[in-house]
C-alpha cells in the first residue's frame, strides 16, 4: 500500500505531469518501471497509457450510443459495460478540469475550468444515473443535476467573458473577421496598414465590451435556470442557442478545421436543448 | 623498479585526474553545481542581488539594468561606464534607479531597474549596482552593435521546473558566453517558473539567473517574452514591462539587419497584436536580413495542438516572409521542415525550439509532416546559439555536454 503511496505521491509531485497525458506517461513510467524487467524502456510504455485512453475513450462513446438504442437486460453483463462506459466518459472529463485547474496555479481562467466543463462531466453522471436508478421519482433529480451542469459551465464562461479571456476576445475578433473580412490581411500599402490598425482595434475594443456584457447575460441566465420550482422554457432554449454559437464561434473564429472544438462543447447547447425539450414534453403530457 | 611503477601510476592517473578537475562541462557533476548555488548573492539585507540587464527595443543604445533588495532602503543606482586602464572610466556615469517598488506577494523584497540610455554601440560597458552603499562586483555587457558585424544569440524557453536542470543550463550558457565575444544576449521563450504569481518560485528563478554570469563578470542581457505559466504582475515587475503593460510585445533591433519580434502568446493574438505585427513586419522586412520572431506557445507543435495565434500569425510570417520563428512550451527539441500555406515548400518559415532549459522533456510526436526530414526532433535539456552573418544564419542546438543536436543553415531571401 506504502508503494502505490510513494508512486501516486511522486507522480502528483514531479512537475513533467504538467497535463493529463503527461500524467499517464509518467503513470506509465512510474509503474512500468516496477513491474516490468528493466530493460524494458520506461519511455516506450509511458506513450502507451494516453493512446489506450484516447481509445477506450472512442470505444466508450460508441459503446454508450450502441448499447441507448439496445437497452440491454438490467442484469446483463452489457448493462455492466454501460455502467462502466458511462462511468469513464464521467471520470475523464471531471478530472481533466480538475487537473486542468491544479496544473496551473494562479491562473484565474484555468480555476473556472471545473465549474466551465460541468455540463462535459454531467451529461454522462445523469445518463448513469438514469440507467441505474430508472425509478420515476429520479427524474426530478437528474433534472437538477443537468440544470446544475448548465448552470456551472455558463458561470465558468460567464467569469472567463467578465475577465475578458483573451481567447474569448480571439473568438469575436476571428468571426469578425470572417464575416466582414480581414484588413490586416488583405493590406497591401502602408495606408491600408494604417486603416487595418484602426479596424482591428476597433473590433478588439467592440469585444472587449460585447464580453463583460455577456457575462452578465451569462449570470442572469444562470439566476433563472436555478429558480426553485419554476422551468422557464425560453431561458432553456437560449440557452441552448447561445451554447451551440459560442461553441460554433471556435471554427467561425479559428477556421472550419477546429470542428472538434464545436464537438467536444456539443453539450454546452446540448443539455439546455434536452432540458426545454424535456419542459416540453411534461407540458404536452400535462395538456393531454 | 619503484619509480617505474610510480611513472606508470602517474602516466595512468593523470588523464583521469585532469577530466574530473579540468573538465569542460563541470555543470554535469551534481556536487559542481550545488556548490555553485551556495555561492550566489543571497536575498538578504540591503545589498543589492539577483542583477540583471534586460535589452527590449534599441539594445545598441538602450539597456535596463535591474536588481534585488531584500529592504526598500533610500539610494539605488548604478555606475556603468567604459573601462580603461581596470578600473572603471573616471568620467563613468552614475544613475539613479527610475522604477523601484515591492515585488508583488514578495516579503519585503523589492525591484529596481535603472534604465540607461546614450550608449554607444558594440561597446563593452562595465556596471556596478548600489543600493544604500553596498555594492555588487562589476559586471560588464556588451551592447549591440549599429553596424553590420556578425554575432550571436542565445536562445530558449521554458526553466520552470527542473530546478538543478536549470542551474546547469545556465552554466552551459555562461560557458558558451566565456568563449565567445561575440555571442551578445540571450532570447528567453517564456515558462520561467510554474506559476507566474509566486515570487519564491521567481526569486529562485532570479538568483539563478546569476549563473549565466561568467567567472569575468560578463553579463547575457535577456530579452524576454512573456510565457502561460508568467501570468500575473511579477513579470512586469522583472523585466521593467516590456513593450508595455498589457502588451508585451515588441521588436529588437539587434543590428541594423537583424531584428527580433517578440510577440505575447498570453493575450489577444488577433486585433490590436496582429495589426501591429502586420505593421513592424512591412516595416522591417526591406531594411533588415534576417528578420525572427519569438513567442511561446507554438503554433506548429511538437507535442500540443496548436496555439490559437496561427491563425493570426502565420499568413502574416508567411506574407512578410519570416526567416526564422522560435517557440517553446512544448518541452523538446524541434526544427519543421520550411513550411508555406500549410505545405512543405522551400521558400517557407522554419520554425524551431519547444523549450528545454531546464524542464523535464517530453517526447515529441514525431510522426507529424511538418517535423520529418529534413526537419528534427529531439527531447534533452538545452540552448539554441545563433550565428548571424552577412552570408548565413547558423542555427544550432547545443546540449548540457556541449554536443550538438541539431544544426541548420538559413540563406538571405
Amino acid at each position: 500500500m506504502s508503494f502505490y503511496a510513494t508512486k501516486i505521491d511522486l507522480v502528483f509531485k514531479d512537475p513533467y505531469c504538467d497535463s493529463v497525458p503527461g500524467l499517464c506517461r509518467q503513470v506509465g513510467r512510474s509503474f512500468g518501471s516496477q513491474f516490468l524487467p528493466s530493460w524494458f524502456d520506461g519511455w516506450k510504455i509511458s506513450l502507451r497509457p494516453g493512446y489506450t485512453i484516447w481509445f477506450f475513450l472512442l470505444l466508450a462513446s460508441g459503446a454508450v450510443l450502441v448499447l441507448g438504442f439496445l437497452r440491454p437486460e438490467t442484469s446483463s453483463v452489457l448493462r455492466k459495460v454501460d455502467f462502466a462506459c458511462l462511468g469513464l466518459l464521467t471520470l475523464w472529463p471531471f478530472f481533466t478540469a480538475i487537473f486542468s485547474w491544479l496544473i496551473n496555479p494562479g491562473n484565474p481562467f484555468h480555476a473556472t475550468d471545473p465549474a466551465g466543463h460541468a455540463v462535459r462531466y454531467a451529461a454522462p453522471l445523469a445518463l448513469l444515473l438514469l440507467t441505474a436508478f430508472p425509478e420515476k421519482g429520479n427524474l426530478r433529480r437528474v433534472e437538477w443535476l443537468l440544470r446544475w451542469g448548465v448552470a456551472g459551465t455558463f458561470v465558468g464562461h460567464g467569469l472567463c467573458a467578465l475577465w475578458l479571456k483573451p481567447s474569448f476576445v480571439d473568438l469575436i475578433i476571428g468571426t469578425m473577421n470572417l464575416f466582414l473580412g480581414d484588413p490586416v490581411f488583405t493590406a497591401v500599402s502602408f495606408q491600408d496598414l494604417e486603416e487595418a490598425l484602426t479596424i482591428a482595434a476597433s473590433r478588439q475594443a467592440i469585444a472587449e465590451l460585447a464580453l463583460p456584457i455577456i457575462a452578465i447575460q451569462d449570470f442572469i441566465l444562470v439566476a433563472l435556470l436555478l429558480l426553485p420550482g419554476k422551468r422557464i422554457k425560453t431561458i432553456a432554449l437560449w440557452m441552448a442557442v447561445w451554447g451551440f454559437v459560442t461553441a460554433t464561434s471556435r471554427m467561425t473564429a479559428y477556421g472550419w478545421e477546429h470542428w472538434h472544438d464545436l464537438a467536444l462543447r456539443i453539450c454546452n447547447g446540448g443539455i439546455p436543448l434536452f432540458l426545454w425539450f424535456h419542459w416540453n414534453s411534461m407540458e404536452s403530457k400535462k395538456i393531454s | 623498479m619503484k619509480i617505474k611503477i610510480l611513472t606508470q601510476l602517474l602516466l595512468f592517473l593523470t588523464p583521469l585526474v585532469s577530466i574530473k578537475v579540468f573538465s569542460e562541462t563541470p555543470w554535469l557533476d551534481q556536487k559542481y553545481v550545488e556548490t555553485r548555488m551556495e555561492d550566489l548573492a543571497p536575498v538578504k539585507g540591503d545589498g543589492p542581488s539577483q542583477w540583471r540587464v534586460i535589452w527590449t527595443k534599441e539594445p545598441s543604445t538602450k539597456a535596463t539594468i535591474s536588481w534585488t533588495t531584500a529592504k526598500k532602503g533610500s539610494g539605488h543606482k548604478v555606475r556603468y561606464g567604459i573601462r580603461s586602464e581596470g578600473k572603471l572610466n573616471e568620467v563613468g556615469k552614475i544613475l539613479e534607479a527610475q522604477r523601484s517598488g515591492a515585488y508583488s506577494g514578495a516579503k519585503g523584497q523589492y525591484y529596481h531597474h535603472a534604465r540607461i540610455s546614450g550608449l554607444k554601440p558594440s561597446t563593452t560597458y562595465h556596471f556596478e549596482v548600489e543600493s544604500d552603499g553596498k555594492k555588487s562586483p562589476v559586471l560588464h555587457f556588451t551592447t549591440a552593435p549599429s553596424d553590420d558585424r556578425e554575432f550571436r544569440l542565445l536562445f530558449g524557453g521554458d526553466s520552470r521546473t527542473g530546478i538543478d536542470a536549470r542551474a546547469q543550463v545556465n552554466l552551459l550558457m555562461a560557458d558558451l558566453s566565456e568563449k565567445d565575444d561575440q555571442l551578445i544576449a540571450f532570447a528567453h521563450g517564456g515558462d520561467y517558473i510554474v506559476s507566474g504569481r509566486s515570487w519564491s518560485q521567481w526569486s529562485t528563478w532570479l538568483s539563478q539567473h546569476e549563473l549565466t554570469v561568467t567567472k569575468s563578470g560578463k553579463v547575457l542581457p535577456i530579452i524576454p517574452t512573456r510565457g502561460n505559466h508568467d501570468g500575473g504582475p511579477l513579470y512586469d515587475e522583472i523585466f521593467d514591462t516590456p513593450g508595455g503593460s498589457g502588451k508585451n510585445y515588441f521588436h529588437t533591433m539587434i543590428s541594423p539587419k537583424v531584428a527580433l519580434v517578440t510577440l505575447n502568446s498570453e493575450i489577444s493574438a488577433g486585433g490590436d497584436q496582429q495589426a501591429w505585427l502586420a505593421k513592424t513586419l512591412f516595416d522591417l522586412r526591406p531594411k533588415v536580413r534576417w528578420l525572427l520572431a519569438e513567442y511561446h506557445r507554438p503554433v506548429w507543435p511538437a507535442v500540443k495542438s496548436p496555439g490559437k495565434a496561427k491563425k493570426f500569425w502565420v499568413p502574416l510570417f508567411e506574407k512578410f516572409n519570416l526567416d526564422l520563428a522560435i517557440e517553446s512550451d512544448g518541452h523538446v527539441i524541434k526544427r519543421t521542415v520550411p513550411i508555406r500555406n500549410e505545405k512543405k515548400d522551400p521558400t517557407g518559415i522554419v520554425y524551431v525550439g519547444e523549450g528545454g532549459l531546464g524542464v523535464p522533456q517530453r517526447i515529441p510526436k514525431s510522426n507529424r509532416w511538418y517535423l520529418q526530414s529534413p526537419g528534427m526532433t529531439g527531447s534533452d535539456h538545452h540552448v539554441m546559439r545563433v550565428v548571424f552573418g552577412k552570408e548565413k544564419m547558423d542555427y544550432e542546438v547545443i546540449l548540457l555536454d556541449g554536443k550538438q543536436a541539431d544544426h541548420y543553415e538559413f540563406f538571405p531571401r
